[in-house]
């Protein structure tokens, strides 16, 4: 080892902060090396001199001064918390409100108000509810007769077919001579079959069934649709 | 070793303050004395081992359990101090030993003397304040390397966790920072006669 090495590790040397190794080999440098062992010597002589200096004992002061501070802070942190809780609780629950909150809600300072602010806006409000309700059936029905309209002269449609095919069946000979149909009114629905008919009965192209029930006389206002087919 | 499980625990509570204080009892003085060290003036001294402790107790959530609380406090310490140097170079100093140049020529410092017996204390403290003047020459990171393991005793690695810096770091610094003090207090230093007196 070098001088330049061993004095470079002498205070660690001093302080036993070395691994085993250099510990060793600074120890065999100083036993034979005049200058580095007086180098160790005047570090140690430091190293005890600072020793000398003895602990200082606590100001008197010190814990009442610092509880007070301590005491402090901790009243500042018990508080922030709660205050922060309380901003964020209050933003969040604004955020949650729906946009409609905003518009019934009562103006709070004397400029604009909300939409509903005044006097007559709240009464005039449930009465404009009640009108919509009252109103809401007619719409309803209005709307409804397309559709039925609709329904009607599909079966319309496709009526002449069914009737057709009855016809045809109880006209075969191996034909079971069983039918099954539908009247399709604008009130009601009314089953028909060709069980019903007897022997004896007369079918005519015509009507092609006979009704199981009277129908309602085919007047204007009043039409029905028969619509069959094969059990 | 502190129980910072139970430091974690009093946080927030009625009497953490308190709890805080016992826990960390058994620190101040050594808190104090390394404060004492570093700053030389006993106001100083005082005013930053507490905001130490302050700076401990409010920002103990940073703090991570298992960890050394000593270590941790001692670098908050050590941050501090090193954090008021760095504003104070702005700041100028006015030595108490230079004469004053005045018109007529320059003139020696009149100072208030408080002490009762100025020779005896001087006489006591005289060693204690070469020392304490020596060590306030040190560059900063010397001056904090010796405190840390001449005086309060602390290993060359609690004093590279305090210092955030390599166990190689603080050997060259606690050797560099003797060398420095050796030629300060030269003549205090009295290395024994026989070198075979080691160990």
């Amino acid at each position: 080892m070098t001088c330049e090495k061993a004095m470079s590790l002498m205070s660690a040397y001093l302080d036993k902060e070395l691994g085993f190794d250099e510990f060793r080999q600074v120890e065999l440098h100083l036993a034979y090396c005049e200058a580095c062992s007086q180098e160790y010597e005047s570090l140690k002589a430091t190293k005890e001199l600072l020793g000398t200096l003895r602990a200082a004992d606590l100001p008197r002061e010190f814990w009442p001064e610092l509880r007070e501070r301590l005491g402090a802070v901790a009243a500042e942190e018990r508080v922030a918390p709660a205050r922060a809780k309380f901003a964020s609780s209050a933003r969040q629950s604004s955020s949650r409100q729906p946009r409609w909150r905003g518009i019934l809600r009562p103006a709070s300072g004397g400029g604009g108000g909300s939409l509903f602010s005044s006097p007559m806006a709240k009464a005039l409000v449930p009465a404009f509810l009640v009108l919509v309700l009252a109103a809401l059936p007619m719409v309803w029905s209005t709307r409804r007769r397309p559709a039925e309209a609709q329904v009607s002269s599909r079966i319309d449609s496709i009526e002449p077919y069914f009737r057709d095919y009855v016809i045809s069946e109880y006209d075969r000979p191996l034909s079971d001579k069983t039918s099954v149909g539908f009247v399709v009114t604008g009130q009601a629905v009314t089953m028909y079959t060709s069980d019903l008919l007897g022997p004896s009965s007369k079918v005519t192209r015509a009507s092609g069934l006979r009704e199981a029930s009277p129908l309602p006389p085919n007047t204007a206002g009043n039409e029905y649709t028969l619509i069959s087919y094969p059990r | 070793m502190l129980n910072t499980e139970a430091l974690a625990g009093v946080r927030y509570r009625e009497n953490d303050v308190r709890v805080f204080e016992e826990l960390v009892r058994r620190y101040d003085r050594k808190l104090y004395n390394v404060a004492l060290r570093l700053t030389g003036n006993p106001d100083e001294a005082k005013d930053l081992a507490q905001e130490a402790l302050l700076r401990a107790y409010r920002g103990f959530s940073r703090f991570q359990l298992g960890t050394s609380f000593e270590k941790w406090l001692f670098r908050i310490a050590s941050n501090l101090y090193i954090d008021r140097l760095r504003k104070q170079r702005n700041v100028r100093f006015e030595s108490l030993d230079e004469p004053v140049p005045t018109a007529s020529g320059q003139v020696e410092k009149a100072l208030p003397d408080w002490s009762n017996n100025p020779e005896d204390v001087a006489e006591q403290n005289e060693l204690a304040d070469e020392i304490q003047a020596a060590l306030q020459s040190l560059p900063i990171n010397y001056r904090l390397a010796v405190i840390l393991y001449d005086l309060e005793g602390f290993s060359y690695e609690e004093i590279s966790g305090i210092l955030r810096c390599s166990i190689g770091t603080v050997r060259s610094r606690i050797h560099r920072g003797r060398r420095l003090l050796r030629e300060k207090l030269a003549p205090y230093v009295k290395p024994a006669a026989a070198a075979g007196a080691r160990w």
